[in-house]
């Protein structure tokens, strides 16, 4: 969370005693990107309903028997967890494929509507890392010659990208000591056509490949209509939409985050208060950590005694309250459809 | 009188503004700094345009766009006017800060337009737009916790948006969605705007995204890397792209005034004629900017106006502005002014215009400049300039001929070089003109050369150039002097005043002639010629066959007392003296605005039937809906319940054996039979759904007959003994569950005692119409049981008006049913309703003489405390302060409403006899009452919206309220074209 936005929130942040609440770490509820590959955040990841697990491992599964690509297109809102969603499937693969903790996830994230042009940027994300892993003398010449800098005075054909990512793949197999092992994640598809064009360049390759896509209806995030028109990724990549929360979900979550802080005391919400409110507005699991944050901020703000969780009983959240809660922050800013010229 | 001369001179060389395409205001307080304007007419009504806009803005409630159109000759104080009414506003600080943008065209290339004013916005700024664009969206595209909070970040640093993007603490593509939406009315090629918009807020692609919108060329892989499918370099995009503009500045609260000036250039080809392109992209945008909540002024020639397609120039409404020409006192005030500043802050005591000119000087300056304000003050410099030292007055030969040599013998000159590349010219040819001209394709034109006209005596030189006119017989073959022309084609008249002349004489004189020409200098008035033996050709002629002479003469002489009169005042000269002038003016454009306002009126008059209409359809489709549900659930439960009797009583007579096992299927199947008859008739909805009724009057008769007559005539046959039962019933139809039948009830039975049951109904009822009909009722039983006892007060209705602010229950829609039928002893007793209560209440009341006036009780005085006790210091005078004493209505649009109604003061006599041929009735009306005043009357009368009285249709004072309403927007029309001495 930032602290240099919301001068009310931080006051009321700084005034939150969440030892009252026996909480010795703070806000149980931050919201931050999780690496499966740690111990504490793997006991964060929570099962929600709607991510196809099995299908997931399925791919995985699939992959390493075909000896190609394990591709992945996740498709969600932003804070539904897609990036968490795609370090827990590089862990998978990590797992199924045996590979050491020098495994890697390239992550690469400009902006940039030209598919192909776009493509061949990836491949020399790819080129940058394995001649940062390889010490940088050794393979360097070597990887620029293949790869080479710059933009050439034509566009790229696509074989030619084909060929190169193939060279990229063999070389940290074969050529370098100890061999190497990279998995691609791509944050954002701007154009339908990028994953058509990655279908081909990393067709034979064996290589993890995950793309995020943010599932709005907007000018610079990929037409989900358009991309049903094309069926070349189909065939490459696994698409896995990333739901929105149920209030079933929610309340795991809330039960969750506050045993792994709280083993010893009593989630303070009353649960199906949340699944009720919850429920109805299906928020994606940031907004959903977020509310419960605010909420229990809140609740720790109206409490007037010194008396502590689980003596002091007005600290618990009820239903109503959170349903009202909720319901009034919603609404509160009537004036705000008109802008910013309401007088003051 | 000051004796020195001031020392440097005081008039300006050039005497032109240019508005430089960059921040307006800043420019504004420079430029206003160092050059005096003179409120002449255009920048008034101009600056009040403007003012108007940002004021809609600020207030917040419905803003709305606007549109003007400034024409006059080049000099006219075009780009002046506009630079002196938009920057004041502009610089005004307040809330809603308009941000204009300037730009002079100097050709049809409108990409050109564009660029330039389109790259009056740095990066940051249009940065900052697009923020607090997309931060007006997030509360209702967003919500989250604290939005409020965030609503006040937002608006302090729009920045933090991109933060709370990162914190999640708002959902980006939410917000772009919300935004695409909007984008969606304003622009087509939207994918292209919305890419460009986005990566404006990317740290990366911001630049080229900036390229693009300013309509700069973007190299093609950058264009493809932020997915942008083509450069904007058509007019119809850059128009797309000012209206998108448009939008962002709106709802990033800056709304957008845009200035095209010059727009000649635009709108007029080579040959002057009317560019189809520059005039479809105008049209587009007059209809287009002030609908997305933006102001358009356009300023170009009076040609390009003249020559604008008759739709086009309605698109601007009363909003267009004539620059006329100088009228002297104004040129004297305009003299004065500069002659002030040029002193400083030691203004000489007792200063009058038009010293150091003379009179004489005066009007020779007025002569030479033709009355054109930028003409004017180079003379006045040049004047100046060649001055010696020691001179205390500047006298009639010290103002130069230089800017145009206007002495009769120079322009006959002039005039006969021109008229000899026409064709062969005859001097003298009859009595009164000066030249004929034979042109090339057998017409002929007439001439007459007339000295220039001004103020007094320019209505005796304008009869003279009429007689002259007159004395002209219809056909000219066979007459004598000159070659005869041939018949069929009669010769053209045309007169050159040399000089000045007013524009209502060259308004009487055109009449009278084919043409009447100012001259200035030799080019124009060939121009002009060519112009006119070209149209010729083309339309024939013959409009003076229609000319009424004594109408003419008679205006003439009005004129002439007129000016007699003024030349009066004049003499006595003083600063700022323009009340006739603007008086004049307000004339002509109550003459103009008397000619639209039947058309204005009569698309009022559609739009509140249309309003009504629809109103009527929703109500009548509401009630018929809901007894649609109704039947159905009744038939459903009926032919269940017949189903379950006929089904139990077979089982009995199968278990009971009376009847042989074939019968008893017979029966079995005819039972069943009939009960799929029944559900079958009843789920016939399509029947139903085509009886709902077409009108009022049809519903009213249904629901009567629905009370009166209880099911079919067949059960009502035995019923007929507890008839009288039946009318009167200890159970009333309003728990019905038949909408239609409550209706009736509400409408036919309703007696006294019922008065609990109809507000209990009042409550849960979820029909209109019921609702209307039982408040209505409601009210009438009210009145009743109060007439014969004028203090008793129930209680219990008390508790159920809901106190004034409480807006939010759906009861109070229809809650001036009811208080219609109330009768007020006292005004203090309704005195906190909400004004349009009040004001329906009052209108229903009118037979009382006190209604909405104070009323003095003394008595009461004197037993009240004093409002400044110890411990309650009184604010007498305080704005917005309820004095409680005061029992009348104080609420200025109310007391205006009540005084229309009843004839009183000069509103109220427009109201009683209509519009007269003279405006003064009007402007007195409009002096009683504050614009303010006249608005929020209108606001109260108005029939589109739910506060307004005129909403509720069926009201028993509908039809007065309508025509109240159609009154006030009638004044607002005057007063908005510019007829409005408090204008001045």
């Amino acid at each position: 969370m930032s602290g240099g936005v919301d001068p009310r929130a931080r006051e009321a942040r700084g005034r939150a005693d969440y030892k009252r609440y026996g909480l010795t770490r703070g806000d149980p509820y931050r919201h931050r990107d999780l690496d499966p590959r740690q111990e504490r955040d793997r006991a964060l990841l929570v099962d929600f309903a709607g991510v196809p697990f099995d299908e997931i491992e399925e791919q995985l599964v699939r992959a390493r028997a075909a000896g190609g690509a394990a591709a992945f297109l996740l498709s969600g809102r932003e804070a539904t967890g897609r990036t968490s969603l795609a370090r827990l499937i590089a862990h998978q693969y990590r797992e199924l494929h045996e590979l050491g903790d020098d495994f890697r996830l390239v992550v690469y994230e400009e902006i940039d509507h030209d598919s192909l042009r776009r493509a061949q940027e990836v491949l020399k994300a790819i080129r940058n890392e394995l001649m940062e892993l390889g010490g940088w003398g050794e393979h360097r010449d070597r990887l620029l010659e293949v790869v080479p800098n710059g933009v050439g005075p034509t566009r790229p054909e696509i074989l030619d990208l084909q060929a190169q990512a193939g060279f990229l793949t063999n070389y940290m197999r074969k050529r370098m000591k100890p061999p190497r092992a990279l998995g691609l994640l791509i944050e954002g598809m701007q154009n339908d056509d990028f994953l058509d064009t990655l279908a081909v360049v990393f067709a034979r390759v064996d290589l993890l490949v995950i793309v995020t896509r943010d599932d709005y209806r907007t000018a610079d995030t990929a037409d989900p209509d358009r991309m049903n028109e094309r069926d070349r990724w189909r065939r490459w990549a696994l698409p896995v939409q990333v739901p929105l929360l149920s209030g079933d979900d929610v309340d795991l979550l809330a039960r969750n985050r506050w045993q792994h802080e709280a083993p010893d005391l009593e989630c303070p919400f009353e649960l199906s208060g949340v699944r009720d409110t919850f429920g109805a507005r299906r928020p994606p699991v940031g907004r959903a950590l977020h509310w419960l944050g605010w909420l229990l901020r809140c609740r720790l703000d109206e409490h007037e005694g010194d008396d502590c969780w689980p003596a002091a009983r007005e600290l618990r959240i009820p239903a109503q309250w959170i349903e009202k809660r909720v319901r009034q922050a919603e609404s509160a800013p009537t004036h705000a459809e008109r802008g910013f010229r309401r007088a003051r | 009188m000051p004796a020195e001369l001031p020392r440097l001179n005081p008039f300006p060389a050039q005497a032109t503004t240019a508005i430089e395409e960059g921040p307006f205001a800043e420019s504004y307080q420079r430029w206003a700094g160092t050059t005096p304007t003179v409120a002449l007419q255009q920048v008034r009504r101009l600056s009040l345009l403007v003012s108007r806009f940002r004021r809609s803005h600020e207030l917040g409630g419905v803003s709305s766009g606007q549109v003007a159109y400034v024409y006059g000759a080049h000099g006219a104080g075009k780009t002046h006017a506009i630079r002196a009414a938009v920057g004041q506003v502009a610089t005004h600080s307040g809330n809603a800060q308009v941000l204009p943008l300037y730009v002079k065209l100097d050709g049809p290339d409108f990409v050109q337009a564009y660029r330039r004013l389109t790259a009056q916005l740095s990066l940051s700024e249009f940065t900052e737009l697009v923020l607090r664009f997309l931060g007006s969206l997030s509360a209702v595209a967003d919500p989250s916790p604290a939005t409020a909070d965030i609503q006040d970040d937002l608006r302090r640093d729009p920045a933090a948006l991109l933060q709370m993007f990162d914190d999640h603490l708002l959902e980006r593509g939410l917000l772009l969605e919300a935004q695409a939406d909007r984008m969606r009315d304003a622009v087509r090629d939207e994918k292209n705007f919305q890419r460009a918009l986005t990566y404006l807020l990317d740290p990366v692609l911001k630049e080229s995204a900036y390229d693009w919108l300013l309509g700069r060329q973007v190299s093609e892989p950058e264009l493809r890397r932020v997915g942008i499918s083509r450069q904007l370099d058509t007019p119809d995009q850059c128009r797309y792209g000012l209206q998108l503009l448009t939008l962002v500045c709106e709802r990033a609260g800056r709304p957008l005034v845009l200035i095209l000036d010059q727009a000649e250039k635009l709108l007029l080809d080579a040959q002057e004629r009317v560019a189809p392109e520059g005039a479809g992209l105008l049209h587009s945008l007059v209809e287009a900017v002030p609908d997305l909540k933006g102001m358009l002024v356009v300023a170009s020639n009076d040609r390009a106006w003249d020559a604008l397609p008759q739709d086009l120039r309605q698109r601007f409404g009363a909003n267009d502005i004539v620059c006329s020409t100088l009228q002297p006192d104004e040129a004297q005030d305009l003299i004065g002014r500069y002659v002030v500043a040029s002193f400083g802050t030691q203004a000489p005591p007792g200063y009058r215009a038009p010293w150091p000119f003379t009179d004489a000087a005066m009007r020779k300056l007025l002569r030479n400049s033709g009355g054109n304000p930028r003409a004017l003050l180079q003379l006045g410099f040049q004047s100046f300039d060649g001055l010696d030292t020691d001179v205390k007055e500047i006298d009639e030969s010290d103002v130069p001929d230089d800017l145009a040599v206007l002495d009769r013998e120079a322009v006959d000159r002039a005039i006969r070089r021109v008229l000899r590349r026409l064709g062969p010219i005859t001097r003298e040819p009859e009595l009164g003109f000066h030249y004929a001209v034979d042109t090339p394709h057998d017409g002929r034109l007439l001439i007459r050369l007339s000295e220039a006209m001004f103020y007094t005596d320019e209505t005796e030189r304008a009869e003279e150039d009429v007689a002259v006119r007159l004395t002209m017989p219809r056909s000219e073959a066979g007459r004598t002097g000159g070659p005869a022309t041939p018949v069929g084609i009669p010769p053209r008249h045309v007169l050159i005043v040399i000089g000045y002349a007013s524009t209502e004489v060259l308004h009487l004189l055109r009449d009278v002639y084919d043409e009447v020409l100012v001259y200035r200098d030799g080019e124009s008035i060939a121009e002009a010629l060519a112009a006119l033996i070209e149209g010729g050709e083309r339309h024939g002629t013959g409009r003076y066959e229609q000319v009424d002479f004594p109408r003419l003469y008679g205006e003439l002489a009005d004129l002439g007392l007129d000016r007699s009169r003024d030349a009066g005042e004049l003499r006595r000269a003083l600063l700022g003296v323009n009340r006739r002038q603007v008086d004049t003016q307000i004339e002509r454009r109550f003459d103009e605005l008397a000619l639209r306002w039947p058309d204005e009126r009569r698309r009022l008059v559609e739009k509140i039937a249309a309003a009504r209409a629809r109103r009527e359809r929703e109500e009548l489709a509401e009630i018929h809906e809901v007894y649609l549900t109704y039947r159905q659930r009744l038939w459903f439960g009926g032919s269940l319940a017949l189903l379950l009797t006929t089904g139990a009583a077979i089982v009995a007579l199968a278990l009971s054996g009376t009847l042989p096992t074939n019968l008893l299927y017979l029966v079995a199947m005819f039972a069943l039979a009939l009960a799929f008859l029944v559900l079958a008739h009843g789920s016939r909805t399509r029947a139903a759904r085509a009886g709902e009724p077409a009108s009022r009057a049809e519903l009213d008769r249904i629901a009567v007959d629905r009370v009166r007559h209880r099911g079919p005539a067949l059960w009502r046959a035995p019923l007929r003994p507890f008839w009288a039962l039946a009318q009167q019933p200890a159970w009333n139809d309003l728990d019905s569950g038949d909408p239609y039948r409550r209706y009736g009830f509400v409408l036919t039975r309703i007696r006294a005692d019922h008065r609990q049951s109809l507000r209990s109904a009042v409550a849960v009822e979820r029909v209109a119409v019921v609702r209307r009909a039982a408040m209505n009722a409601l009210g009438q039983l009210t009145a009743q049981s109060r007439e014969p006892d004028l203090v008793e007060v129930e209680p219990a209705s008390r508790s159920v008006v809901p106190p004034a602010s409480a807006a939010a229950d759906p009861v109070d829609v229809e809650l001036p049913y009811r208080i219609q039928h109330e009768r007020v002893d006292a005004w203090a007793k309704i005195a906190r309703r909400a004004p349009a209560e009040r004001l329906l209440i009052a209108l229903a009341n009118l037979d009382r003489p006190w209604v909405g006036r104070p009323e003095a009780r003394t008595d009461d005085d004197a037993t009240a405390s004093p409002v400044g006790g110890p411990g309650r210091p009184a604010h007498p005078g305080v704005v917005g302060q309820v004095n409680r004493r005061v029992r009348g209505e104080t609420d200025p649009a109310i007391l205006f409403v009540l005084d229309v109604v009843r004839g009183r003061g000069a509103a109220g006599d427009l109201y009683d006899t209509g519009l007269t041929r003279h405006p003064d009735l009007l402007l007195d009306a409009l002096a009683e009452v504050s614009e303010g005043s006249i608005r929020r009357a209108a606001h109260l009368l108005s029939p589109f919206t739910t506060q307004g009285l005129g909403w509720h249709d069926q009201l028993r004072l509908a039809t007065e309220i309508e025509r109240l309403y159609l009154f006030v927007e009638q004044l607002l029309f005057f007063r908005d074209g510019g007829v409005d001495r408090g204008a001045a």
